[in-house]
């Protein structure tokens, strides 16, 4: 069929006309525009004693009422508009006008769109005014603005092309509620089913796709209005792209379905005989897809809920089936048994696409060809290097595998553990593996694998696809560590990828943006050394030392740093404290040298945008307001490194010895001491030995300061070795996290055992009792 | 001109029109007449081009109707219930229609907004059914239509106003040459403006001529004769219908009108008397042929 062309002459007058036609409308949204726009921002604004978190809900409230409003105004001004087509005199009287209907249809249409889009544009503005002297309530931008018009562009021409479709006003209302509900719901029941069926599949990454409002253009505003609040610009541009397409499709669509209708079709019906028929089957799986989905979580686990929800998606599908079928054909008239049979048909689609799904469909060992892949999000990073991307893949096949083997197949709904992975921990504790353990696990375990093993805190393994041909893939899986598991699954071997990948100068680079950075070395505006070394449990020294930032050290010492990082045959992702771990060290606790650049603020924008969602950086970036800070471990076998902050005289004292692992901490304590250095053990042992004297003098009757003149070098040294032969005892030989020195529960309070320390303390008090009691007595 | 092209219409199964093909010539006033839902209604919507027809063509001077905006320019169509907006009022219907028909004429508007008794800042929904029609009959006018299709609009009129409508309708012919086509049931009124009569039944074209020509080429004739007259008597006329009553007989005769009163005088009746038909009478008379009359829906 050809399309009439637009006709300027009869435009104008049309337009008008139809503009007209929404006068009550433009001054309701008005109202309610500027009521839960300026007003409330006027009236927000003038309270006295709020918090930035009432603002904060204040506006993401009325923000998402405002562009509700937009959503509920463009529907009821896109009904009242096209009504014209729903009734049979009005269709004379229209029809007989000197006009095409091409003409017809997009003078209705922007008149229509006229109507509700400049008050939205006027009042939007008259808001970011508002806000920009007052403040922000309402955090409405031009952006934001701009996205939401063209949701109501695209909103706008599918109701106008389903009235077109229609033969009276409450079916397009029922069809145009219907197609937005129906294509969420389906998207909706769809990732319920992958997410609760097959591995790796996740339901929030529902979020990350444009899917769910792909033809439901009323969803836009509250999917945009997500994305936006969670500054997912990438997620918004998608689905600006997407909406212009949609708004090009619909748009030629609807001319096609304007030029066709006839117009007998009004008060009588559908001028598209599918479209109620469509309607019905796909209320039909919404409806028994989510009541069947909610009866088979709740009827408990295994496989006889397939059959629950197949008997509740049955009878609840027909039900509303039924229900639209009695709205559309005005009665129990009209392709009953066609409907039937769409109504069959549908329902053992719906239930084969979910037995299929129990199957996996071939997407639970899914993993694609690395060489189609472009790029790969894996953790906190974006691989690029094909080696890396290949490595990846091996991980993401061994998980799939694994999965396959081990766990329960068929899939089944109701299981949500089916994207689980439980590997064997090392320890043979209970616990399931957290942070806090890590940094106390294994240090004399001699099999350093075991050790590394440990240091993995990823209990997410997300992979994220980006391809050659634009389609990403999404899988996420969940790490478990139990002990005494019965699963078989294949850790060394994804532990082996892991080192490869960790081992990789890309994940080094991508970990060390700013050294990497050339251009970084100008920027810095301070940088300084710290040094924490743990001498035992109770003892460690701490200091600061400022490094030089001229050009000439910095870039020095940057190169060393670079060229060690890229050296540094252990190099993992996780938190310093536990990547420094050596088992040669025969304490509780690490020591480091870390050395922390301070760039200008914003300049070093890579890095930046990594402390925004780097959550396990938070230790090693941060920011002030003029800096931005990276923190860098400098290993003790960093030698390069080393060697500049040597030859610059500026490495600490207490770390000269940070290379050599056969260094005596413990005897070296009492030189610390002796030198007058604050330190944890010399505090306490004195601030309780005092205590301790001051009791037992008075328990045997003498003056404490006569006894202190006479007795308390000689104490002293006598209390220190004691100590010393108590650390020794409970502390470096015997205390492991497995092993725990008093066979009963340990907990850990800043890296120290209490329990051990409140013995050698106990030790301590007797040994001072026995010491006073001796003096006093020889005396 | 105005020529309907063997135009079918069909709303789903049902035939509305079933290759319908008359023409009307410019400057006449044509009574579209016809059975409930004989397909009046639609022949206009087809013709005004509101309805696209599934076969053939309404063409006027040899262009479709149908998505043609410079012909429908010259064409006005009033529906037997003209339909008016919530707050539509013929001051701002005329601005409409202003902008619409190039052939808008203001001093019209204005005579006419004299003439009929409304108010034209008056919301229209609020009018009655008649002033309503006068309402659209006045926009219509407005336009100077070159073809005016009307369907069914001396519903709701009062005579004064009836005869105020025939009056103007006759002055546009008149003055503009325009073409009007009347669809209705009211065969009274028609007979006085109409020219031409078409009659249509189950979509088909029944009879289609001038109205003095369709109301000559048929005769009701009262005749008596002395003795017992058998029907056929008269086979060699084409006898529509016989009525008795007693002796009087009351003949429908098709016929040339001298051959028919010279044929039945030399049957030497004891009375005879040619009386002229009404339209509603030629109508009635046409429809029994057809097979439409009262005793066929009884039965």
């Amino acid at each position: 069929m050809t399309l009439t062309t637009l006709s300027s002459k009869e435009l104008k007058p049309l337009f008008k006309w139809a503009f007209k036609r929404n006068k009550v409308i433009i001054i309701i949204f008005s109202i309610f525009l500027f009521l839960n726009g300026p007003l409330l921002d006027m009236f927000v604004m003038s309270i006295a004693g709020l918090f930035d978190s009432d603002f904060e809900e204040i506006g993401a409230v009325s923000l998402g009422l405002y562009q509700g409003f937009a959503a509920l105004f463009t529907f009821i001004s896109a009904l009242k508009t096209f009504s014209f087509l729903h009734n049979k005199r009005s269709v004379d009287m229209f029809g007989a006008l000197p006009t095409n209907r091409t003409t017809m249809y997009i003078a209705h249409l922007l008149g229509g769109l006229t109507a509700v889009g400049v008050p939205y544009i006027l009042l939007s503005l008259m808001t970011i005014g508002i806000t920009a002297r007052s403040g922000e309530i309402l955090k409405l931008d031009l952006f934001m603005v701009g996205t939401t018009l063209l949701m109501m562009i695209a909103s706008y021409i599918l109701t106008s092309l389903i009235a077109y479709c229609c033969g009276t006003i409450v079916d397009t209302a029922i069809i145009t509620i219907g197609v937005n509900a129906i294509w969420v719901g389906i998207v909706g029941l769809y990732y319920g089913f992958i997410t609760e069926m097959i591995p790796g599949m996740d339901f929030e990454s529902i979020i990350d796709t444009p899917l769910i409002a792909l033809f439901a253009p009323y969803s836009f505003s509250i999917v945009n209005l997500v994305y936006y609040m969670a500054e997912q610009f990438g997620s918004v541009i998608t689905l600006l792209v997407w909406n212009i397409i949609f708004i090009a499709g619909t748009l030629f669509l609807a001319l096609i379905a304007a030029n066709k209708r006839k117009a007998e079709t009004s008060q009588n019906g559908f001028s598209v005989k599918w479209l109620p028929m469509a309607i019905k089957a796909g209320a039909s799986i919404v409806s028994g897809g989510l009541i069947g989905f909610i009866a088979a979580e709740v009827s408990g686990s295994g496989y006889s809920n397939m059959f629950v929800f197949c008997f509740w998606y049955a009878v609840i599908g027909f039900v509303a089936f039924a229900v639209l079928h009695l709205i559309f054909a005005r009665g129990l008239k009209g392709r009953i048994i066609p409907s039937l049979i769409v109504y069959a048909a549908t329902t053992a689609a719906a239930i084969a696409v979910l037995f299929g799904f129990s199957f996996g469909m071939g997407i639970d060992t899914y993993v694609p060809n690395p060489a189609t892949v472009k790029s790969v999000t894996f953790g906190y990073d974006e691989y690029k290097d094909p080696e890396n991307i290949k490595t990846i893949t091996e991980i993401h096949k061994v998980i799939t595998e694994d999965i396959r083997k081990n766990n329960e197949y068929p899939y089944y709904l109701g299981d949500d553990n089916n994207s689980y992975v439980y590997y064997d921990d090392v320890y043979t504790t209970d616990e399931e593996i957290g942070d806090d353990y890590y940094n106390y696990s294994s240090k004399n375990n001699s099999n350093i694998t075991d050790i590394q093993k440990t240091y993995i805190n990823q209990t997410n393994f997300e992979f994220k696809y980006k391809r050659k041909a634009g389609f990403g893939v999404t899988r996420n899986y969940y790490i478990y560590l139990y002990s005494n598991s019965d699963h078989k699954y294949n850790y060394d071997r994804i532990y082996e990828l892991l080192l490869k990948l960790y081992s990789s100068e890309e994940f080094k680079k991508m970990r060390n943006k700013d050294l990497f950075d050339d251009d970084a070395a100008e920027k810095v505006q301070k940088a300084s050394l710290t040094y924490y070394y743990y001498m035992n449990s109770h003892y460690y020294e701490s200091g600061e030392a400022t490094l030089p930032t001229n050009e000439v050290f910095m870039t020095k010492f940057r190169e060393a740093l670079k060229q060690d990082i890229i050296a540094d045959e252990n190099y993992q992702p996780s938190r310093y404290f536990s990547v420094y771990g050596d088992e040669s060290y025969p304490f509780i606790g690490d020591s480091y040298i870390s050395a922390t650049i301070s760039y200008k603020k914003d300049s070093i924008s890579s890095t930046k945008y990594q402390y925004y969602y780097d959550y396990d950086y938070e230790d090693t970036y941060s920011y002030d307001a003029n800096t931005y800070s990276v923190t860098t471990i400098i290993k003790p076998y960093y030698k390069n490194t080393l060697k500049v902050l040597n030859d610059y005289q500026i490495v600490p004292d207490v770390s000269r010895n940070y290379q050599d692992y056969s260094y005596d901490y413990p005897s070296s304590y009492y030189e610390f001491c002796e030198d007058g250095r604050p330190d944890t053990l010399r505090k306490l042992t004195e601030d309780s030995a005092a205590n301790f004297i001051m009791a037992a003098c008075a328990q045997n009757g003498v003056n404490v300061n006569d006894w202190m003149d006479d007795n308390y070098k000689a104490y002293k040294e006598e209390l220190l070795k004691k100590s010393d032969e108590l650390y020794k005892k409970y502390m470096v030989d015997k205390a492991t996290p497995d092993q725990p020195i008093f066979n009963g529960d340990y907990y850990i309070d800043n890296y120290i055992y209490q329990p051990q320390a409140d013995q050698i303390l106990s030790e301590l008090l007797e040994f001072t009792f026995e010491y006073v009691e001796l003096t006093t007595t020889e005396a | 001109m105005l020529e309907i092209k063997n135009i079918t219409k069909k709303f789903g199964d049902k035939v509305a029109l079933n290759g319908l093909s008359f023409k009307i010539p410019d400057g006449s006033v044509f009574g579209l007449i016809g059975s409930n839902g004989s397909g009046k209604s639609t022949l206009l919507r087809v013709i005004s081009g509101v309805y696209e027809p599934d076969g053939g063509s309404a063409e006027i001077d040899g262009v479709p109707t149908y998505e043609n905006p410079a012909v429908k320019s010259q064409c006005f169509f009033i529906s037997d219930f003209p339909y008016f907006y919530n707050n539509s009022t013929v001051a701002n219907l005329s601005v409409l229609y202003k902008s619409l028909y190039p052939t808008w004429s203001d001093d019209k508007f204005r005579r006419l907004a004299c003439m009929f008794p409304i108010g034209i800042n008056d919301r229209i929904i609020n009018m009655s059914k008649g002033m309503q029609r006068q309402a659209a009959l006045m926009l219509a006018l407005s336009t100077t239509p070159k073809y005016l299709m009307l369907d069914e609009i001396f519903d709701g009129l009062d005579p004064v106003v009836r005869q105020l409508i025939k009056k103007l309708l006759v002055e546009l012919v008149t003055e503009n040459n325009s073409t009007i086509i009347i669809a209705s049931h009211n065969l009274r009124e028609l007979e006085d403006v109409c020219d031409h009569i078409g009659l249509i039944h189950l979509g088909g074209i029944v009879l289609e001529k001038e109205l003095d020509e369709a109301k000559l080429g048929i005769h009701r004739v009262q005749i008596v004769f002395d003795k017992e007259i058998g029907e056929g008597a008269f086979s060699e006329l084409n006898v529509v219908k016989i009525q008795r009553q007693g002796k009087l007989l009351n003949l429908t005769i098709k016929g040339d009108g001298e051959y028919i009163e010279k044929y039945l005088r030399d049957m030497n009746p004891v009375y005879m008397e040619m009386l002229p038909l009404t339209l509603e009478e030629v109508f009635i008379s046409e429809m029994e042929v057809v097979g439409y009359d009262i005793d066929n829906i009884i039965k």
